[in-house]
């Protein structure tokens, strides 16, 4: 009886997917979500290093001083906001304000990179910390100026350091991509929420978007030990 | 407010002096007065050993040198250009410009003894140091001018005087994410503009000059202490330097290999470069300093050829401090 039941939602979940063409639109919300989370990481790593950097520039340099608590605001606003409202803000208010046209995509590359920033540079910071300041004076002695210095030799070290907890923001930016619906982008959660929607049947779907979730994560995961046993080369004796 | 004057340095002087630190104090936060008040030339070519203490401020001075750490008063001049911001209390003819010092003058009673103009100046100069009187904000146009004359005529920025300067740690402070060869070229290749070609060949007779030519691929941790500081020694001198700081280069070192660094610095001092030293390694102070310093409560102690230093000391703290290290 109840395996029955399982075979009608499975049958109707594999025609809608196979033979009314939706596997299209999971490829296709497939390649937004990891658009996205890749392509906002990016932003973020970029954004939230110039952010880190700022905040542990030592001494009393005004103009400093004000570019840090420019950071602040941007860090404690990021992260006091739930992403949601960040996305909508985004894409109702802020670019409108400021005559952006862009795809609903491309709001949500922007806002998941300004949104990874804040934590990134939290990461960063710490990562930075963590390196023994005699290797910047070293490089100071030397001649480099800071930004050379912390380019060429304080953020790689801390890069290196920080590298799972990057691999950890790169999972919750995947996995944060399912409210990008909000705005009207289609992403690998949306896609099955249309297939659901297309025949009323939501349990089948549902439970294989849950399985390609898992299995992106356990491959991202699988890519990050790799990159992290490269970058450890240094270490070896 | 400092025994050290100015007589008009900074109006083109040609000196041979690398190193000028003049009436250097450095404070930490309100409290914790480490420097007070530490002058000293280093002229081309000498080799000036400092030894001192534990906590009495060694590496805090050859840090000011640098401008690893910034004095909290006095000067620093590196081959004749000004590294600090310009110091009132050491230039009398500002400190004469001052609206502060006028007051003084206007106010100043002459004593029963007739004082000349001249000894009044001294008097009244000497209270504006001793009481630190000078309040940039509040010292007039004419004070101002001559400060920024002074600053426009003769700072250098840091970083392009650091280029000269090498120094050498006690923790070595080698990249620990680059090779050794990187670590060696990077500065040069930046600074100085040098090919990649010109720099890896200057680091390889450098580093085949120590004996550690086949290290070049090798990483930091991949390394001794007695390594990683040879190799520290190389990426100073790769930049070409006319000076170079040690602080205490052999401490952090096991016992059988602080030969080896000493002996790299030998050599160096043989073929002429200027050096100034802090160590605690007594027998190579006797041999290659030409002058030793004993640092002793933030100030110079004592300042003399090494025959005569460790021969005939005067200062007692020198000798009690000699009859405990040797
Ligand atoms: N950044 C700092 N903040 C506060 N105090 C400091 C700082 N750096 C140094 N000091 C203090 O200044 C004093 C002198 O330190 P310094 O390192 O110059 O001594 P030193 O002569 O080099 O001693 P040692 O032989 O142990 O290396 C010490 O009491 C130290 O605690
Ligand atoms: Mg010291």
């Amino acid at each position: 009886m109840s395996q029955n039941i399982w075979e009608i939602k499975w049958t109707k979940f594999w025609t809608s997917f196979i033979e009314r063409g939706a596997y299209h639109k999971v490829i296709e919300g497939l390649e937004h979500t990891v658009i996205i989370a890749v392509a906002g990481l990016m932003i973020g790593i970029l954004l939230g290093t110039l952010i880190a950097v700022i905040k542990v520039v030592p001494g009393k340099n005004p103009v400093m001083g004000f570019l840090k608590k420019i950071c602040n605001l941007y860090v404690n606003f990021f992260r006091g906001t739930p992403m949601v409202v960040q996305l909508l803000l985004g894409y109702y208010v802020l670019f409108p304000l400021i005559g952006i046209k862009m795809s609903s995509l491309m709001v949500c590359v922007v806002i998941f990179g300004m949104n990874s920033a804040a934590y990134v540079s939290e990461i960063m910071r710490g990562g930075l910390l963590s390196v023994n300041f005699g290797q910047t004076e070293a490089g100071r002695a030397l001649g480099l100026s800071y930004p050379v210095t912390m380019m060429r030799i304080v953020v790689p070290q801390a890069v290196k350091n920080i590298l799972p907890t990057l691999g950890n923001e790169f999972i919750t930016l995947i996995k944060e991509t399912s409210i990008v619906s909000f705005v009207g982008a289609i992403d690998l959660c949306q896609a099955f929420r249309n297939i659901g929607a297309s025949n009323y049947e939501f349990m089948v779907p549902y439970l294989v978007m849950a399985v390609i979730y898992i299995v992106l994560v356990l491959f991202i995961t699988y890519l990050i030990k790799i990159t992290e046993r490269r970058l450890r080369a240094s270490d070896k004796r | 407010m400092t025994s050290a004057e100015s007589n008009n340095l900074y109006a083109a002087s040609h000196s041979d002096d690398i190193i000028n630190a003049k009436g250097i104090y450095k404070n930490f936060g309100e409290n914790v007065k480490v420097l007070k008040g530490i002058s000293c030339e280093i002229k081309r070519g000498e080799r000036v050993v400092i030894i001192g203490p534990s906590g009495s401020g060694k590496s805090t001075f050859l840090r000011c040198l640098n401008l690893l750490e910034e004095p909290t008063y006095g000067e620093v001049w590196l081959e004749d250009k000004l590294v600090t911001p310009v110091d009132p209390y050491l230039h009398k003819d500002v400190i004469e410009l001052s609206k502060t010092y006028c007051k003084l003058r206007n106010e100043y009673k002459p004593g029963i003894i007739g004082e000349s103009e001249e000894e009044i100046k001294e008097k009244i100069i000497a209270d504006i140091k001793k009481r630190d009187l000078l309040h940039e904000k509040h010292e007039g146009k004419a004070y101002k001018a001559l400060m920024k004359k002074i600053y426009d005529e003769n700072y250098i920025n840091i970083n392009l005087a650091r280029q000269k300067v090498g120094m050498v740690f006690q923790q070595f402070n080698l990249f620990e994410n680059l090779t050794v060869m990187d670590n060696i070229t990077l500065a040069p290749m930046k600074l100085l503009k040098m090919s990649k070609e010109d720099a890896v060949k200057k680091a390889t007779d450098l580093l085949t000059r120590i004996g550690l030519a086949d290290k070049a691929n090798a990483y930091p941790v991949q390394l001794s202490g007695g390594q990683k500081q040879r190799i520290a020694i190389v990426r100073a001198l790769a930049m070409d330097p006319d000076v170079l700081l040690f602080d205490e280069p052999t401490s952090a070192l096991d016992p059988e290999m602080v030969g080896e660094v000493l002996d790299v610095m030998k050599e160096l001092a043989e073929s002429g470069m200027t050096m100034v030293v802090v160590t605690h390694e007594m027998g190579f102070a006797r041999e290659v300093a030409s002058r030793v310093l004993f640092i002793d409560e933030g100030v110079i102690m004592e300042e003399n050829t090494p025959d005569k230093f460790f021969g005939d000391p005067q200062n007692p703290r020198l000798r009690d401090f000699l009859s405990k290290v040797l």
